[in-house]
């Protein structure tokens, strides 16, 4: 078994007053694996860290560590290591002391033992000889290292990390997110990371868990997550996607059959969400999963969609276009290598294959 | 050129304030210290510092200043750190029931002292009837008394100032504490305590300076034969009519409670007190 811990949330809910943070919330994170609360704020994820770690006490439901229900047991003694969103660093320790500090709360080690394991994770985090600084003389990126090294200190099997990035420029946030995951690798142990930052749930996790509204819409490896949505929230929240307005029609063995808004019929295959004929759905579907071009026509299981170019916007790396599909008000929106040769108003063919598309729920 | 406007454009706002201190406040001192001088020399000083009478006046003053302090320190302490672990209605009430004590005058507040320790008193009412005590104990008009009631009136300066600086101690360490492995008390000794140790500083010092020179509760409940310098002060300046050692004695307690305050800025930082971050 892995050295970290498995962690199980059942049916966890917090309320202040009539407002529920967190409901009616269940989850399983995997022993030894990275998983990301991912959502905007006020989605609950916050809460949820913070009743994993204990600061908050959950009015229904249970929280399990390897199988073990952990409410009776108070924040100290859940081993757990943290990097919070403002780092706490104690302001009044020195960063060798500041690491030091759950070895010396937690674990009975020999002052020699101490040093030495603060100089390792000192080590690991690369600020070796820092020992005698005080918080305040380092830089940002400097102190959330020192945060990270203090967290993992005494090995703990489950670490927390609220928003450790946030306060970190773009640059140093992209290395650092690859030595977080460096980490987690070596140690083994379980991270539940909080973030509001796609880009960052999706580089470092093994699970990604979008949250809203209090709620979790959706649990999945990050490729899951982001081209099998399971809902509008979901599709919408990460990255650029289109969503196209049709009415389900029909119904056969692999694919639904629904129509746009000017009558044009064309197939969705029956993956997620179940949907009746009659009813009223979205077509999802990734920017960059769109070509442009002639119609593809004799093509198996491919879509083609005539729309007008609307606007055509330079992004450096690509172009994207916006164009409305003839005879609606639809807009879709397509990511296209940079050298597409489209100006504004012109008539295009646009096309997707049948299997980068869903179908959800309006 | 920009920064010399800044400046001219701060001295005038505060010039109102100055001319009103400067000429109400500093000027009266000055002259005091000057009259003083004039009339008596060094020979008052040197008789405020080689005089038994005096010394032990000095004594008593800096004996109940430190007492007092100690106790409202005590005493505060815990009080504060309730009111920063409680929240929005609990606080506003427990800081109202710290702050109306300190609306009310000294003057009052010392008279109550006056009807609980009497003779006659509350207290030694209460004890005879329960039998504890047959004779009524002389609990007034000595330094007993007059510390006691300091105590109680400078408690809620000591409170109000110990719980501004706790306030602004980040709550999250303490969380960051337990979650690292530190039960309530071990976080509070080794995050909490230090961190509030400033704040310890400052409210010590506001309190003992105050009570330097404290004069209407020294006057009203203590004793003639063991009085505080405030006390002296006066007596050598209407009974004794003595200005000029009255004048010594007096730009003594000042220079002694200005000297505190320098060296707490030196070492802190004044704005410390008032909510700056103090000296790095």
């Amino acid at each position: 078994m892995a050295y970290g811990i498995d962690v199980e949330l059942r049916n966890l809910t917090k309320r202040y007053g009539s407002f529920a943070a967190i409901d009616d919330i269940s989850l399983r994170v995997p022993s030894g694996s990275f998983a990301t609360l991912l959502g905007p704020s006020g989605s609950g994820k916050t809460t949820t860290l913070n009743a994993i770690a204990g600061f908050v006490t959950p009015d229904e439901g249970e929280i399990r560590f390897n199988d073990q229900a952990v409410s009776q047991i108070p924040t100290y003694k859940r081993n757990i290591g943290m990097v919070f969103q403002s780092y706490a660093l104690f302001p009044h320790l020195t960063v060798g002391d500041n690491v030091a500090y759950p070895l010396k709360m937690r674990d009975r080690m020999s002052r020699a033992a101490v040093a030495e394991r603060v100089r390792e994770c000192l080590a690991m985090v690369r600020l070796e000889g820092y020992e005698t600084r005080l918080p305040k003389q380092l830089s940002g990126g400097q102190q959330q290292r020192v945060a990270m090294a203090r967290a993992l200190a005494s090995r703990p099997r489950l670490l927390l990390m609220d928003e450790p990035l946030g306060a970190l420029d773009r640059r140093l946030r992209d290395q650092v997110q690859i030595e977080i995951k460096e980490i987690q690798r070596q140690t083994g142990a379980t991270f539940i990371y909080v973030t509001h930052d796609q880009t960052e749930a999706f580089v470092m996790s093994d699970l990604v868990v979008v949250m809203n509204d209090s709620r979790i819409s959706q649990v999945g490896t990050p490729t899951q997550i982001y081209d099998e949505p399971d809902n509008v929230f979901v599709a919408n929240f990460l990255g650029g996607s289109n969503l196209i307005p049709a009415t389900v029609e029909g119904v056969d063995a692999s694919d639904y059959l629904v129509a746009l808004g000017d009558g044009t019929r064309l197939a969705v295959p029956r993956r997620g969400q179940s949907m009746n004929v009659g009813e009223a759905a979205y077509i999802f579907i990734r920017p960059e999963d769109i070509t442009v071009g002639a119609p593809t026509g004799a093509q198996e299981r491919t879509v083609d969609v005539a729309a007008t170019v609307e606007t055509v916007d330079f992004h450096g790396d690509s172009l994207r276009i916006t164009a409305r599909i003839k005879n609606t008000s639809d807009v879709i929106s397509i990511r296209t290598g940079r050298h597409q040769p489209v100006g504004g108003g012109a008539d295009i063919g646009v096309s997707w294959k049948v299997d980068v598309s869903r179908l959800l729920k309006r | 050129m920009r920064h010399l406007t800044r400046n001219t454009t701060g001295a005038l706002l505060m010039a109102p304030c100055l001319i009103w201190i400067g000429f109400f406040f500093i000027l009266p001192i000055v002259l005091l210290a000057i009259n003083g001088f004039r009339e008596g020399g060094l020979a008052s000083y040197e008789t405020v510092f080689t005089s038994p009478v005096y010394s032990k006046v000095l004594g008593n003053t800096l004996r109940v200043a430190v007492v007092t302090t100690v106790c409202t320190l005590l005493l505060g302490y815990p009080i504060a750190y309730m009111l920063t672990v409680l929240s929005g209605w609990w606080r506003a009430v427990a800081l109202v029931m710290v702050i109306v004590p300190y609306w009310l005058d000294y003057i009052v507040r010392s008279y109550a002292w006056l009807v609980l320790l009497g003779r006659e008193g509350l207290i030694n009412r209460l004890l005879i009837s329960l039998g504890i005590i047959e004779q009524p104990i002389a609990m007034l008009y000595n330094l007993f008394s007059v510390t006691l009631a300091m105590t109680q009136i400078l408690l809620p300066l000591m409170i109000l100032t110990l719980f501004g600086a706790m306030l602004r101690i980040d709550r999250r360490l303490l969380d960051a504490a337990a979650i690292h492995g530190a039960s309530r008390t071990r976080a509070f000794l080794t995050v909490f305590l230090p961190l509030s140790m400033p704040g310890i500083y400052g409210a010590s010092l506001l309190v003992f300076v105050v009570a330097m020179g404290f004069y209407v509760t020294p006057a009203l409940l203590g004793s003639p034969s063991e009085t505080m310098i405030s006390q002296t002060i006066m007596i050598l300046a209407t009974e004794l009519l003595n200005w000029s050692v009255a004048s010594a004695a007096g730009v003594i307690l000042l220079v002694f409670s200005v000297a505190i305050l320098v060296v707490y800025n030196l070492v802190f930082g004044m704005d410390r007190l008032f909510g700056g971050d103090g000296k790095s």
